[in-house]
């Protein structure tokens, strides 16, 4: 019994100091999103994508709820959300307003939800598109990943 | 040893464990004055037992139910091998109009998790195309019009409209009254950059539908 125990002390012990000196030698964890742009669903684009893109042509748009957006949303992003308990006609109009951006739309509108999981940021990305896109100009894409994509960044 | 290797036998059991739904998409058209829907997504667990750890709806309009409850009325949330439930998702409308998807994200012991999702079609029974009326900076101020059509057994009449710029002049001209509409824009000018917003208020008896809101812009042509 005493030569498992001390048997399983070692494993233990040789464990943590596997994981320390991985630790220190490749860093932290990568917590990023893996995003394959290749494999999208029409829509959706790779935050390392949008990256690319000049700040200044993105309007970021989180579609999680007001406390949410409140706590962590990203900068200069502006809150449309389905969630029932917002005006929804408030939110839109506060939308268009920002995207028109005093007569120099945004060229993007890059809409995040919470996760992938999370359906509302196509709902929102394919009302926008339907209602606003081709007379704005914009371009309106729903980011993979959601949050958890901008936060591990 | 012999207890070391029996749960390491058990964990790898936990591992195959496997809830099988009969599908993980349920599509929904609503009725016009409906509130909630209920989509139901039987299953049968087969492998091993499957454990729920977590089951939620990242949207508050959805929320989910897993039945049978446990005899204390508790969430079963331990599932034997061979053993079958539901899982209810409750969606309330509220704002909702077109085609929406919403998912149902189930987290379980030892398996990836499993996403639920529930297509709810809400027709729009107030049609208004297009919902953005643009004029380019220095284009010539023509008129425009928005065009609307009811999809409704009755009609629905327009109570009130009221324009939040000066900028868009409009006229609401009814074509067929409670079924068909025109809201006709001309701006005043063209020569700066410029937004306005039309709300409309029905006497639809359906709260969804009451009210509704167009804009009219004039913006940069971009290069």
């Amino acid at each position: 019994m005493k030569r498992l125990i001390c048997g399983l002390v070692g494993i233990f012990l040789l464990s943590v100091g596997g994981a320390f000196l991985t630790w220190w030698v490749t860093g932290p964890p990568d917590r990023r999103v893996a995003c394959d742009s290749g494999s999208l669903e029409a829509g959706e684009i790779c935050l390392a994508d949008v990256l690319k893109w000049e700040k200044e042509s993105i309007l970021w748009v989180d579609a999680r709820t007001r406390a949410l957006w409140k706590k962590n949303g990203a900068e200069g992003s502006i809150l449309l959300t389905d969630d029932n308990a917002e005006d929804y006609d408030e939110l839109e109009g506060n939308f268009v307003e920002a995207a028109f951006r005093e007569g120099d739309p945004y060229q993007r509108i890059v809409i995040y939800c919470g996760d992938k999981g999370c359906g509302s940021s196509k709902a929102i990305a394919a009302a926008i598109r339907e209602k606003f896109a081709e007379m704005m100009g914009f371009e309106v894409y729903v980011l993979y990943g959601g949050w958890k994509a901008l936060a591990a960044e | 040893m012999k207890l070391i290797i029996a749960s390491f036998f058990l964990l790898t059991a936990l591992a195959s464990a496997e809830m099988v739904f009969e599908t993980k998409l349920v599509e929904i058209t609503a009725k016009s004055d409906v509130e909630v829907v209920t989509a139901e997504f039987p299953f049968k667990i087969e492998g091993d037992v499957s454990e729920i750890i977590e089951y939620d709806a990242p949207c508050t309009c959805l929320t989910a139910r897993i039945e049978p409850l446990k005899a204390d009325r508790a969430t079963k949330l331990r599932w034997e091998v061979g053993e079958g439930g539901r899982i209810f998702g409750k969606f309330k409308m509220g704002n909702f109009k077109g085609t929406i998807d919403k998912a149902i994200v189930l987290k379980l012991k030892g398996e990836d998790p499993i996403q639920l999702v529930v297509r709810v079609t809400i027709p729009v029974l107030f049609e208004i195309q297009p919902s953005t009326l643009s004029w380019d900076l220095g284009e010539v101020a023509a008129e425009k019009v928005f065009k609307i059509k009811v999809n409704h057994s009755k009609p629905i009449k327009i109570l009130e409209n009221s324009g939040t710029s000066k900028l868009f002049p409009y006229e609401v001209k009814k074509i067929k009254e409670g079924w068909e509409y025109e809201i006709r824009v001309k701006p005043t000018s063209t020569e700066t950059p410029g937004m306005g917003m039309i709300r409309l208020k029905t006497d639809c008896e359906i709260k969804r539908h009451e009210r509704h809101q167009v804009f009219a812009v004039v913006k940069r042509k971009r290069k």
